[in-house]
């Protein structure tokens, strides 16, 4: 068990110095890591991939989230198709 | 108790639940049944007693070092102990699946009057069911007298019901006395007959008796329990019903909607009538975005609400084909009684409210400690999308938290719309596909990493251990918050059966561990079936949810089966280890690049001649001391990896290869590959994303150390996702023969022999072989020949069953506007006709794959003899590419008109790949050629013990490019017309042109599903269509003489985007002109009925539905109907 131990302490420093490095010379997590130390976490690139991801979850200080009520597709196809029509 | 008689009795109790599933009794055994349970374990209990207290003699102390010496009375408590365990399970289950009536009094009736004998008192406010105990040879009309205390509820100004202070609901009572309609109990009821009453009551003072029969009758007056089931109907246009209750789990969030689990407290079923108190069940509702205030639903916070809901109550439908899944099976086993979707009106109140009690300013929550864990789940995942990007979010969310919700529509990662994403894909990878990520997975078999299970919570346990260790806690100290911890994760996700088996499971063994010093495997074999039991105590229909099964057997497997396949794998060193390696290989070709191949006997016959071959050239070598890799085997492996790769073994024989295609029909063969790399990396992204997760909640540095553990935990899961997309292209996802209870019995019989075969061979046959005379060796060899020839009748007798010789069997299946035909001939040949229809809006849904192949399979039938497809049009052909991709079809035929959509991608690069040009396929059977057919073209002919099969081509006339194949399918007296998609101009020639004898058939299939003549619609429905269908169809089903018509018909929308209206007004014109036309014909369809069943020997004929194989016909009052009160 104390092995297990060691091994997880390895591969959690091994992750955390992986992680720095990504950090630095990956631009999308590089500007993660600046908004988030800009105290704007919003504006994040890895937060806006996120946003249609659990919606309902959002930042302190955000407003809280509102549906977007979807159109309906039919509807709107029907509709322009009969138009179309003569 | 020992620790064998606990893990035997665990058993038995499954073993009672199982039979209790086969072969389930009347609720009026019940109290029988709980009567022979309390006494069966008093009897126990008293023998154990007995057992245990006298003083053990020196045989029996000795016993401790050897095998016990037969003992009587420790045979007897064994049989008492496990017949109680039996016993028990199946009274559970019993209680579980019926909803216990109470006797609330008898009426006897004779020529000397009549006698009332009460019961118990009426508990609550209740319908009430009167029950024939007696025949009854003449009819009796009774009515009930009582009265009702009806509560209303205490509406607010905009009235909602509200809730006093306490939380509880306010109502206002009001005691009326209520009588019941006359009540008839008809002549020639049969004992045991229920009516229910319409009108409910609080209390019932008498029952009049409204006429004298001559004859003897008796008749109980019982209350039913006010389960959710019993107010669910089914059917449309149902009359809504509300409900006050709370809501009593998480949210369900989907990007378009969201399902409440909710809890009724009170149902009012009949609209301004009084609100009756609901014992158990839950009902699911379904709310959408336009919901008023909607955000308060879609979210952890709604757990606990109360709330106030007004809608139709449905009860879920049957399966509407065979071997399809079964919803109100699933829905039962969760504790469901009944669905609402919730439509938003126009104008007037929301149809939900959330209610607050009164004086409160917030509503009310639900456990703390759910509220807890939801409180840090919704952390975590703020966590995760502040430091992942997707479409990895969304993979760590499920595989931490166990949000397989937000998986549902996130597509796989070759997925071009990446590129446009904030954070396109670290390595692009070029080939786009619109598969989800979850598909993917399930395709490459490592889906299992979704479904929070015991390699989760292991990984968690060890995690959690790692950090204590470090930190030098004491393991009695960190044993209990590690439990709290995997409680915790049970609640965040979801507590389903196999989280819950793996809680149970890690924490028996951390206590064991922690304060009783026990070893991991004996905590392991104690804790499978005290896990079990603990989870079907509380839901014994449990027992055959696949999260259940897989899970049980997932870790049954590895505990049994990983020891034996190592000792048989490192027995092969050296050459015969290069020998497994090459037939592995071998195998490997077959899975990925010819599947249809290995399914053959001709593979396997030559796989195990060159087995046998590779082997003995082996042994060759071997004597003349060529051994290139010397004595390297398993064994030489390190003991980790060995004992994973003997574990994967394990896992496909035990688990995957029987009960996968039991559930699912198909065995993800990839998994046996793609697991070898998975399943140690998916405890690298598990333990750092939890880690992350729960680092990123620390105010301050928490979110960086966040962010660089995801940072590296991005490349891991990429890679992860990658195995998920490459073996999923690699490898197909077969469909497979699902077997029958009887061929998993003799499965896991032949599975046990070889996971016990040392024992078994050691103890018992070779010492009994040695032992025994001449004459006994004689009755063995008999025995086992025995043995041997019962399984394989038993076998034959299953397959007589699924597949009747010398029956016509013909299924119209139940795929919505689409078609699909099966037919199983008397000489069992199977033929399809049409492979139905591919929906992609608003979900994708492949019927091919969904419907038509699990029924093929569930005949387990490995080969279509015949596959046709009679019009272009995708409600008959989008399936095409499906089939040929799930199973091997001997020939194919269609209309000229299908002649182009063969000459398009992806059927013409089957095509072209399945080409009888092509060696591969040429050797191992499995090319096909089209071939275009037409009116008086054989698509199969045959002849059972002298009565003709013919199954031929109608339509088109040779030359007629346009139009469907019309086929007829004949056995002996017995016909069947296929028309396919006629529209009215094709009828007129379809009639003008077949000979009359042609069109004669009992049963007819409508054609173009009942809506011939929208083609000639532009917009509205023409006043004199009943007249043109009466003119046009009207013939054609005149000149068949059916006597049963047969409607194809579903939700046309996805086929008829801009007429799905008047489709279905068409289609209604149509079943009222069959019936005009052909008086008398059974008139069915497949939207109403399910799928429909047609069974011929060739002189008579039987049709059946199979929602009224199942009891659940749409439009079919269920158990209450509306009345007044």
């Amino acid at each position: 068990m104390e092995q297990g131990a060691a091994k997880i302490a390895k591969m959690l420093a091994f992750a955390i110095l992986m992680g720095v490095a990504i950090t630095a010379f990956n631009p999308h997590y590089r500007q993660a890591f600046l908004a988030i130390a800009r105290g704007q976490p919003q504006e994040s690139p890895i937060w806006k991939s996120n946003l249609e991801y659990y919606p309902d979850i959002v930042l302190p200080g955000m407003p809280p989230w509102k549906p977007v009520i979807p159109v309906d597709d039919y509807a709107v196809q029907s509709v322009s198709q009969a138009a179309a029509q003569p | 108790m020992t620790r064998n008689k606990l893990i035997s009795f665990c058993y038995l109790f499954i073993v009672g639940i199982g039979f209790a599933m086969l072969r389930p009794s009347g609720p009026e055994t019940l109290p029988f049944l709980w009567g022979a349970t309390v006494l069966l374990g008093l009897v126990t209990m008293a023998a154990f007693a007995y057992v245990y207290s006298r003083p053990r003699s020196a045989d029996e102390e000795l016993s401790a070092y050897g095998p016990p010496p037969p003992d009587r009375k420790q045979v007897a408590l064994w049989i008492l102990m496990l017949l109680t365990a039996a016993v028990f399970g199946y009274a559970r289950y019993i209680a579980f699946i019926q909803s216990p009536d109470t006797l609330v009094g008898t009426l006897s009736v004779s020529q000397e009057g009549q006698v009332w004998t009460d019961g118990k008192p009426i508990s609550q406010t209740s319908f009430l069911k009167v029950k024939a105990l007696s025949p009854v040879t003449e009819e009796v009309r009774l009515r009930l007298v009582g009265r009702l205390e009806a509560l209303q509820p205490v509406l607010d100004a905009d009235g909602v019901p509200t809730l006093d202070a306490n939380g509880r609901w306010a109502f206002r009572q009001y005691t009326l006395p209520q009588q019941s309609e006359e009540i008839v109990i008809p002549a020639g009821t049969s004992m045991r007959e229920e009516i229910l009453i319409d009108q409910p009551f609080t209390y019932l003072d008498k029952v009049v008796l409204l006429n004298q029969p001559a004859s003897a009758v008796q008749v109980a007056v019982m209350q039913p329990e006010n389960s959710v089931a019993l107010f669910a109907r089914s059917g449309r246009n149902v009359v809504p019903v509300s409900v006050l209750g709370h809501i009593n789990t998480d949210p369900w969030v989907y990007s378009f909607k969201t399902v409440l689990s909710v809890k009724p407290d009170y149902i009012q079923y009949q609209p301004d009538g009084p609100y009756l108190a609901v014992d158990r069940q839950n009902i699911r509702i379904t709310i959408d975005p336009a919901t008023p205030a909607y955000e308060r639903y879609a979210c952890s916070d709604a757990y606990g609400y109360d709330v106030f809901a007004t809608g139709e109550l449905l009860s879920a439908p049957h399966a509407s084909n065979k071997a399809a899944f079964d919803q109100a099976n699933y829905l039962r086993s969760y504790n469901i009684g009944g669905q609402m979707r919730l439509r938003i009106p126009r104008e007037g109140p929301s149809p939900i409210h959330i209610v607050q009690p009164q004086g409160a300013e917030e509503p009310r929550k639900g456990n703390g400690l759910v509220e807890f864990s939801l409180y840090l789940r919704d952390e975590i995942v703020r966590v995760i999308k502040q430091t992942t990007p997707q479409p990895n979010s969304a993979f760590h969310g499920a595989l931490t938290l166990g949000l397989r919700y937000g998986m549902q529509s996130t597509v796989s990662m070759a997925n071009d719309m990446y590129d446009a994403t904030p954070v396109p894909p670290l390595i692009p990878l070029g080939k786009h596909t619109d598969r989800l990520i979850a598909d993917e997975f399930r395709y490459s078999g490592i889906n299992h990493v979704l479904a929070v299970s015991g390699l989760h919570v292991t990984i968690i346990t060890v995690m959690f251990m790692g950090i204590f260790i470090m930190l030098k806690v004491s393991k009695k100290i960190y044993v209990p918050f590690i439990v709290f911890a995997l409680v915790v994760f049970a609640i965040i996700t979801g507590a389903r059966p196999s989280t819950l088996r793996a809680v149970i499971m890690n924490s028996l063994f951390l206590l064991t561990w922690g304060y009783m010093g026990e070893s991991v495997r004996s905590s392991a074999l104690l804790g499978v079936p005290v896990a079990a039991l603990m989870i079907l105590l509380q839901n014994p229909a449990m027992a055959i949810d696949p999260s259940f099964t897989l899970s049980f057997g997932a870790i049954l497997s590895l505990a049994i089966l990983t020891q034996p396949f190592f000792d048989l794998f490192k027995r092969l060193k050296g050459n015969d280890f290069a020998v497994l390696v090459i037939l592995l290989s071998v195998l490997t070709w077959g899975f990925a690049a010819h599947w249809f191949l290995v399914v053959t006997w001709r593979f396997w016959i030559f796989f195990t001649v060159l087995g046998i071959a590779l082997f003995a050239l082996s042994r060759f070598l071997t004597e003349r001391g060529f051994k290139p890799l010397g004595d390297y085997g398993l064994a030489n492996l390190p003991p980790g990896i060995a004992g994973f790769l003997a574990a994967q073994f394990g896992i496909q024989i035990g688990m995957m290869f029987p009960l996968s295609p039991f559930y699912f029909y198909r065995w993800p063969v990839a998994g046996a590959y793609a697991n070898i790399i998975a399943i140690p990396l998916v405890g690298v992204v598990l333990q750092l994303s939890m880690l992350a997760g729960l680092l990123g909640i620390i105010p301050g540095i928490g979110i960086y150390l966040a962010l660089f553990l995801s940072a590296a935990n991005w490349v891991f899961s990429i890679g992860f996702l990658l195995i998920g997309h490459y073996f999923s292209r690699w490898f197909i996802y077969p469909f497979m023969i699902k077997p029958t209870t009887y061929d998993l019995f003799v499965y896991f019989g032949i599975v046990a022999i070889f996971a016990y075969w040392r024992p078994l061979w050691f103890r018992v046959v070779r010492p009994a072989w040695r032992n025994a005379s001449q004459s006994r060796r004689l009755i063995y060899g008999a025995l086992l020949a025995l043995i041997g020839a019962g399984i394989v009748w038993g076998r034959q007798a299953e397959v007589e069953k699924m597949r009747p010789e010398g029956k016509l069997e013909i299924s119209v299946l139940s795929v919505g506007y689409a078609s699909g035909i099966f037919i199983d001939t008397p000489d069992r040949a199977a033929i399809l006709i049409d492979t139905a229809m591919v929906v992609t809006n608003p979900s994708y849904r492949v019927d091919a794959e969904r419907t038509i192949l699990p029924q093929i399979y569930a005949k387990q039938i490995t080969e279509l003899d015949a596959l046709v497809v009679t019009d272009p049009a995708p409600e008959h052909s989008a399936g095409l590419y499906t089939v040929f991709m799930g199973i091997d079809v001997d020939r194919l035929f269609h209309p000229a008109s299908v002649a182009p959509l063969l000459a398009k991608e992806p059927v013409a690069g089957v095509l072209a790949e399945r080409s009888p040009a092509r060696l591969k396929h040429r050797l191992s059977g499995t090319a096909v050629e089209p071939r275009s057919i037409a009116a008086g073209d054989v698509i199969y002919q045959s002849e059972y013990k002298g009565k003709p099969i013919l199954v031929e081509a109608v339509g088109p006339a040779a030359g007629d490019s346009q139009a469907p194949l019309s086929i007829r399918v004949q056995f002996g007296e017995f016909s069947m017309l296929i028309p396919s998609d006629l529209d009215f101009e094709q009828q007129k020639a379809f009639l003008a042109n077949t000979p009359p004898e042609k069109l004669k058939a009992q049963v007819v299939v409508a054609p173009h599903h009942g809506t011939a003549g929208i083609e000639t619609i532009t917009l509205g429905l023409p006043d004199d269509m009943p007249q043109r269908i009466a003119d046009i169809t009207g013939p054609l089903l005149k000149a068949t003489g059916a006597e049963a018509v047969i409607f194809e018909f579903g939700n046309p929308r996805s086929v008829e985007p801009l007429l799905y209206k008047e489709a279905r007004k068409i289609y209604g014109l149509a079943r009222r002109a069959a019936e005009d036309i052909l008086p008398g014909a059974l008139n069915v369809a497949t939207d109403t009925d399910g799928a429909i069943h047609i069974s011929s020997d060739g002189s008579t004929y039987h049709v059946y539905t199979q929602l009224s194989e199942t009891g659940s016909e749409v439009d079919e009052p269920t158990l209450l109907e509306t009345g007044g009160w």
